[in-house]
């Protein structure tokens, strides 16, 4: 495997206590966790909570990770089955309980049926998105060229720099000048 | 700073071995958060963001339950078997869920520092120290404060009389 | 309306007191007094309530109110061969729930492991009221009926619990006349005012156990978690040389704060019955310049103060004036 690959790099610190390092597997893959626990999980105010559920129970098993799959598979095993029993503990609840009619459609699938979904959040969700596009669709082709076969087809540098008949520092600096691009707008919307 | 930032973006891709630069991240906060929204940007992309709340971090929240459990397993006698007594846990090594004891009692938990943005600069505003009720809005609760005192003050304050509450509430748990 | 219902049990007690001059006819009279012996005494009231709210099966749907803020909460009682179980939950936000049962509580929160603690004694929301001895109460508190309302669609009694001192808060309690529970609890300071108030607003009691909670109570209820044993050693360095009438101390140990790993605090718990309040004395001095600091949430209060070289800080359901002086009152133990 590739001894560049951050996860198992970060893996590596995390097993030989450096705890620390997990929080860099978190920020990696929060929004993804967060991503899946739509499809489960009703309340949107409940995601930060089995989010979090989620990373506890991934470091707890992180002895055991062999590494013989990928961490993200691994990570995404672990996600789906704590949602799981997020919908248990949900059932959990009296069937004499007004509130839990609502409840038989708790797995909608979709995750587009949310009911204390936040206008805030929706509206901020709204605008990095926005803002992200913007500055992507504004930027030189070769960036946004590049920034895009890294992040939607997931290619590695290598790949690229065949692709764009450059050298591969080429791509390093093009992908890291897109992000520097978009980051200077998206910056001011996450802080407070 | 700036000549870590390529470093950064260059190891989101799986494309550095350095563990120079990883190190550096982790002792920097801000290359960490940095970090995060470079993944961001990807996740957005990817539309992985869709129907989720960005402004939500939990990374400080996870790594504190983590720390937490880590200090706990440490001060637990080697020589305690666990399994011995497999109904009951220790209770210093659940000093997570003890917070929830008090919390599911119906208690007043006063955050742990939400200081109104006003003191500042308006003066006739008295600091205001928020007492959470568990999963409720919170409520300002007028705090006899006086402004000379700094936000961390405050904040050292405040912990220690979230501390006092929930011990206070755990007490009624188990009162005889 | 809570001063003119107190106004006209007072009148009619006046008039009751001075009815034989009043009325020249002595059967009259007599007739008078059989009527106020049909109605029940206040203790009379309370005592069927506390016994409902032990031996009854029924669910509450309930609302808690302290400062503006309301917390809609369900509680489902049932009984099971002479057993009670008590199964209790929020019902907005995360799910928090809880079920008493068999000497423990168990929690369960969405996001975290559910435990159990080991109790005896109830945890619902009326348990203060339902597990107060009225009797020996009535050094510190006076009962009174104030009169008839209806609350959650249910005729209903209220009656006043009022503090005999200045130490303690009062109450209101609202009780179902058809099945005598609980219906509404208020508590007021002295001048009246409402500082927290649990209201049911949807009442139902079933001649049967609610056959969801007769299951939960088959299940094996979550780890159970056991506070750190302190021993006799461990007895606070402190005393109390004053405390409110009527309440004793309960507890009186050092320990450490769970979740901060501060040195041992001195720990003392007094109750009256209704009320705990938990005071704790350490001699770290606080980083804060101010002598003195007061929280107070519904009825809760904490206060704090800083005297000589120790912090004093008193949580509970008191005024100020009684946190007061039980910090004034604190000696070292000799």
């Amino acid at each position: 495997m590739n001894e560049r690959e951050l996860d198992l790099q970060l893996i590596q610190r995390i097993q030989n206590g450096e705890q620390q390092a997990f929080a860099l597997l978190v920020r990696k893959y929060q929004t993804r966790v967060a991503n899946i626990l739509t499809r489960y999980v009703r309340s949107s105010g409940d995601i930060p909570d089995v989010s979090q559920e989620v990373f506890i129970k991934v470091y707890k098993s992180l002895p055991n990770f062999r590494g013989d799959s990928a961490f993200y598979t691994w990570l995404f095993r672990i996600t789906v089955n704590t949602a799981k029993n997020y919908l248990t503990s949900q059932s959990r609840r009296p069937p004499a309980s007004d509130i839990d009619a609502e409840e038989a459609d708790s797995y909608d699938g979709s995750g587009a049926l949310k009911d204390d979904a936040n206008p805030e959040a929706i509206l901020h969700s709204q605008e990095v998105k926005q803002v992200i596009l913007k500055v992507i669709g504004d930027l030189p082709d070769e960036l946004k060229s590049a920034i895009t076969l890294r992040e939607l087809e997931g290619m590695s540098y290598d790949e690229i720099a065949q692709i764009e008949s450059c050298p591969i520092g080429t791509v390093r600096s093009r992908i890291f000048r897109a992000r520097e691009a978009i980051d200077k707008q998206l910056k001011p919307l996450l802080e407070h | 700073m700036k000549e870590y930032s390529q470093d950064i973006s260059t190891l989101i891709d799986n494309e550095l071995h350095d563990d120079m630069v990883i190190k550096h991240i982790l002792d920097d906060t801000e290359s960490q958060k940095q970090f995060s929204r470079y993944q961001l940007i990807g996740d957005v992309m990817r539309d992985e963001s869709e129907g989720l709340d960005l402004r939500i971090d939990i990374t400080n929240s996870v790594m504190a339950v983590i720390v937490n459990e880590t200090q706990d397993n440490k001060i637990v006698p080697v020589a305690t078997p666990e399994k011995v007594e497999s109904n009951v846990v220790p209770f210093m090594k659940r000093f997570g869920q003890y917070a929830i004891a008090a919390s599911v009692a119906g208690v007043v938990v006063v955050s742990s520092l939400m200081i109104n943005q006003n003191v500042a600069t308006d003066p006739s505003v008295t600091p205001v120290l928020n007492t959470v009720p568990f999963g409720g809005a919170a409520a300002p609760v007028s705090l006899q404060a006086k402004p000379v005192q700094t936000k961390s003050d405050i904040k050292e304050r405040n912990e220690h009389l979230e501390a006092l509450l929930k011990d206070h509430q755990l007490q009624l748990q188990v009162q005889p | 309306m809570k001063h003119r219902s107190f106004l006209v049990v007072l009148f009619s007690v006046i008039v009751f007191l001075v009815s034989p001059q009043l009325y020249a006819n002595q059967e009259e009279a007599t007739q008078q007094i059989i009527t106020k012996q049909v109605q029940p005494s206040a203790l009379t009231y309370l005592k069927k309530m506390q016994q409902a709210y032990k031996e009854l099966n029924y669910e509450l749907l309930y609302l808690n109110t302290a400062q503006n803020q309301i917390e809609p909460k369900q509680l489902i009682h049932g009984v099971l061969d002479g057993q009670r179980i008590a199964y209790f939950c929020y019902l907005n936000g995360g799910i928090r729930e809880s079920l008493q049962f068999d000497g423990k509580i168990s929690y369960y929160q969405q996001g975290n492991q559910a435990y159990s603690l080991v109790t005896n004694r109830d945890h619902s929301v009326f348990a203060n009221i339902a597990n107060f001895n009225f009797e020996s109460g009535n050094k510190n508190y006076e009962y009174l009926i104030l009169g008839k309302s209806r609350i959650a669609g249910k005729r209903s009694i209220a009656i006043r619990m009022t503090s005999k001192d200045m130490y303690r808060y009062s109450y209101i309690i609202w009780l179902d006349l058809g099945s005598y529970l609980p219906l509404r609890l208020e508590t007021i300071n002295k001048s009246n005012l409402i500082l927290e108030q649990t209201m049911v607003v949807s009442l139902n009691v079933t001649e049967s156990i609610n056959p969801w909670i007769k299951r939960m109570s088959d299940q094996k209820a979550p780890d159970v978690l056991h506070l750190p044993q302190t021993t006799v050693k461990d007895v606070a360095p402190w005393e109390l040389t004053w405390l409110p009438p009527g309440f004793k101390i309960i507890k009186d140990d050092q320990h450490k704060l769970m979740l901060h790993d501060t040195d041992p605090i001195s720990y003392i718990m007094i109750n009256d019955g209704i009320v705990s309040v938990s005071v704790y004395i350490s001699t770290k001095k606080s980083t804060l310049t101010q002598q003195q600091n007061i929280i107070q949430r519904g009825g809760t209060l904490l206060y704090t103060k800083q005297q000589e070289n120790i912090e004093v800080n008193v949580i509970g359901e008191i005024p100020l004036l009684t946190a007061e002086k039980i910090a004034a009152s604190i000696k070292a133990a000799k």
